[in-house]
């Protein structure tokens, strides 16, 4: 299987190889969250996109050894996630979705506490650590600050902040964006893709500007099924030549909503604008325009919608 | 670890002892810490200044409800909320995801904790010690500090083990409010099986210290093996076997207090049985006592044959009784020692406050407890020597003659009696000796 690689050029050593081989999870009750996956990652910031509820976080959980898988198993740099949990915990940082730190805590007190969690005995050693993540999340100026006084963001920073104190070659970040401002969203997105030059982040979202800003490679699930994996351009290539803009009324709308996957509708003027994926367009004045990752994304989930319907 | 690797054993120790400082940091600044703390000091220092301003008395009243009132809280509060705090907070995950391992994390938590107990436990002494200083400008000797605070020692350990490990187990407060309920039974219900139940009372503490450390150690060791299963490696044996023999070293220490040190089952004694069937008249003439006094030695009624006798009966369930002694004092100083013999009685279910008591206030005549005392609301039915001597209440002051019949009592509640039992033990001088009492068993 070949790698999905981030935009690492060629020749840069890899830093951290994850193997992922018939990984499935059911659990008690038989939802089946991610039925049996193949997938193999390298260098750079690599995506899970996805609805709700289409299993990406039950996958990052069993990366992060916090979940056994039902079948199947995944190897980051050869280390089994199932027999050899502490190295791989030794090798990860990790940033869940629904997050909680110690309120009573200050900043610098927190990635203290983390940092001894992280096998970093040396008081010394952690203190550089710690003045280090601060530095990079620029969270250096809240570091006397009690944690249950941080504002989402900050928060969010934190999370990001205490999972880079070991320099992780690997980081799983669920979700980092998720109930955020947007001034807040554009500094994490800024972060992350700061952070992906020399490590492998995995990355959840179901924001597809969020991978647009910041995945070199992503895979698409929709109810524990693998979509597509691959690079952004592979994804946008396969909308290619399919995507068109057109202009019509508002009564028309409503007919072309049951013909067409629309992946966005602006109002001009009177009438309305509307995209649209599909290999022609008709009964509407339409031409074609250069696909973005939200059509290839909504085409993906269409095609995908409409063969589970006829099956 | 598979062999002992002593780099990485000292530095999970002394992660271990940085988790456990920051365990009880994050314990103490949160609004509930803050809250039981205040709460606690208050009440301590407001039931000390309620009553008699001295040294003496806060001491006791320190000791004997110091643990009461803190363990409670402490409970629900202190143990049940730490050892949630990560399903609270929402920080399991991220704490999971970290390769510190479980059981060494269990314990530089629990070490923090354990420490909160102590360190609020300290306050509270401290608090209830001050308010003699405070209001009336009398000091209490630093060895009542001392004594009241390694009597909560392992009572606190107990607790905290016993919540901390069931709630962190049972990942709910039913573990709590369990201990609360054990405690509450033990508090309202004292009777036989609760002098060995009551894990506050210091002759308890090698049970207590044991069960304690099996539950911690077992609990360590059960992490660990969570945190194991399904991998390679595979949990040692030395943690549950210590655990197991710390369990056996409780449970047949138990056994031994039962046997040796409270009351035997009278069907093990015929002696006591036969005396036990008899109608307890209550005669003119004191009964013999036979006790262990505050050195350790068995002090009887023999042992002052031929001289007068004054009993002083005091309880540190009545704290303000404690005031007898000082009386008590006054009295032995002022008779002469050949002629009379001042004792002072402790109806305690814990042996070892009339040793301390007797230390505090540097006391110079015996001090004995009454090794068969329950906790009863009726001081009468809380131990056989307050049957057969009809204590209504204590303090109470018991003056015989020479010959041991019974001259006066007196219900003592203050200093001012002390020229009426003076006036008393000069009756009792002029009694003439019966014949035989203080020659042959001389």
């Amino acid at each position: 299987m070949d790698a999905v690689r981030g935009n690492a050029p060629e020749g840069t050593v890899i830093a951290l190889r994850i193997e992922v081989s018939g990984l499935s999870k059911t659990y008690p009750g038989g939802v089946e969250a991610v039925r049996p996956m193949d997938l193999s990652i390298e260098n750079g910031v690599f995506a899970l996109l996805g609805p709700n509820g289409s299993g990406k976080t039950t996958f990052m959980r069993m990366l992060a050894t916090l979940l056994e898988p039902t079948s199947g198993t995944a190897t980051i740099d050869d280390n089994d996630i199932r027999k050899h949990r502490k190295q791989v915990r030794r090798l990860l940082g990790y940033l869940p979705q629904d997050f909680g730190l110690y309120p009573s805590l200050s900043v610098e007190e927190q990635l203290d506490y983390m940092g001894l969690l992280s096998e970093m005995s040396n008081a010394k050693e952690r203190k550089e650590a710690c003045e280090r993540v601060m530095e990079q999340s620029n969270m250096g100026h809240f570091r006397k600050r009690k944690v249950g006084t941080l504002s989402g963001g900050m928060r969010q920073r934190l999370g990001i902040a205490q999972a880079l104190l070991t320099s992780p070659q690997l980081l799983i970040i669920d979700e980092p964006t998720a109930g955020l401002d947007p001034e807040e969203r554009i500094r994490i997105r800024s972060l992350l893709a700061e952070l992906g030059g020399d490590r492998v982040i995995i990355l959840s979202t179901h924001i597809v500007a969020d991978v647009e800003a910041t995945a070199d490679a992503l895979v698409i699930l929709r109810f524990g099924d693998v979509l597509f994996t691959g690079t952004i351009d592979e994804l946008v290539e396969r909308t290619h030549g399919r995507v068109w803009e057109a202009e019509v009324s508002r009564e028309r709308l409503h007919e072309m909503k049951e013909q067409y996957v629309f992946t966005g509708v602006y109002r001009a003027g009177d009438n309305m604008r509307i995209r649209i994926v599909a290999e022609e367009v008709t009964g509407a004045e339409a031409h074609q325009v250069e696909p973005t990752l939200e059509d290839a994304y909504l085409d993906i989930m269409g095609l995908a919608a409409s063969e589970s319907d006829a099956s | 670890m598979t062999s002992w690797d002593w780099p990485r054993v000292r530095a999970t120790l002394l992660s271990v002892g940085a988790l456990a400082y920051h365990e009880f940091r994050m314990t103490l600044r949160g609004p509930s810490g803050l809250s039981v703390i205040v709460g606690v000091c208050a009440l301590a220092f407001i039931d000390a200044a309620s009553q008699q301003h001295l040294g003496v008395v806060a001491g006791v009243r320190a000791s004997m409800f110091g643990c009461s009132m803190l363990l409670v809280p402490l409970s629900l509060v202190f143990i049940a909320g730490a050892a949630r705090r990560d399903d609270a907070v929402g920080a399991g995950d991220v704490v999971d995801s970290r390769p510190f391992p479980a059981h060494a994390l269990f314990m530089g938590r629990f070490l923090g904790i354990y420490a909160v107990a102590l360190f609020a436990y300290l306050l509270v002494i401290t608090c209830g010690l001050l308010a003699p200083l405070v209001l009336s400008g009398k000091f209490a000797s630093p060895l009542t500090l001392i004594h009241a605070f390694t009597r909560g020692i392992v009572p606190l350990l107990f607790i905290t083990a016993l919540g901390y490990c069931g709630v962190s187990l049972a990942r709910n407060m039913l573990a709590a409010a369990v201990i609360m309920v054990y405690w509450l039974f033990v508090l309202l219900w004292g009777d036989f099986l609760a002098r060995v139940f009551n894990f506050t009372l210091t002759q308890n503490w090698p049970i207590y210290a044991s069960l304690a450390l099996a539950v911690i150690v077992g609990t360590a060791a059960l992490r660990r093996r969570q945190e194991l299963a399904g991998s390679e490696r595979r949990a040692g044996i030395l943690a549950p076997v210590g655990a197991v023999v710390l369990l056996l070293v409780g449970l047949i220490g138990a056994w031994c207090q039962v046997g040796a040190s409270h009351d035997k089952p009278l069907r093990m004694d015929p002696f006591a049985l036969q005396i036990a069937s008899q109608y307890a008249e209550v005669s003119p003439k004191a009964p013999g006592v036979w006790f262990p006094d505050q050195h350790g030695d068995l002090w009887r009624t023999s042992q002052a044959d031929g001289k007068v006798l004054v009993f002083a009966f005091w309880s540190p369930h009545v704290p303000d009784s404690v005031m007898v002694l000082e009386s008590l004092k006054e009295i032995a100083e002022g008779a002469q020692a050949e002629q009379v013999a001042c004792v002072a009685i402790c109806l305690a279910d814990d042996h070892a406050i009339s040793p301390h008591v007797a230390r505090e206030g540097r006391y110079p005549f015996p001090m004995v407890t009454d090794t068969g005392t329950h906790f009863d609301p009726k001081l009468k039915e809380c131990s056989p020597i307050s049957e057969v001597f009809e204590l209504g209440s204590v303090p109470e002051i018991y003056v015989t003659d020479r010959g041991r019949r019974q001259v006066s009592t007196f219900s003592f509640d203050g200093l001012a009696h002390v020229p009426a039992v003076m006036a008393a033990i000069e009756q009792a001088m002029t009694v003439p000796v019966p014949p035989g009492v203080g020659v042959e068993r001389i």
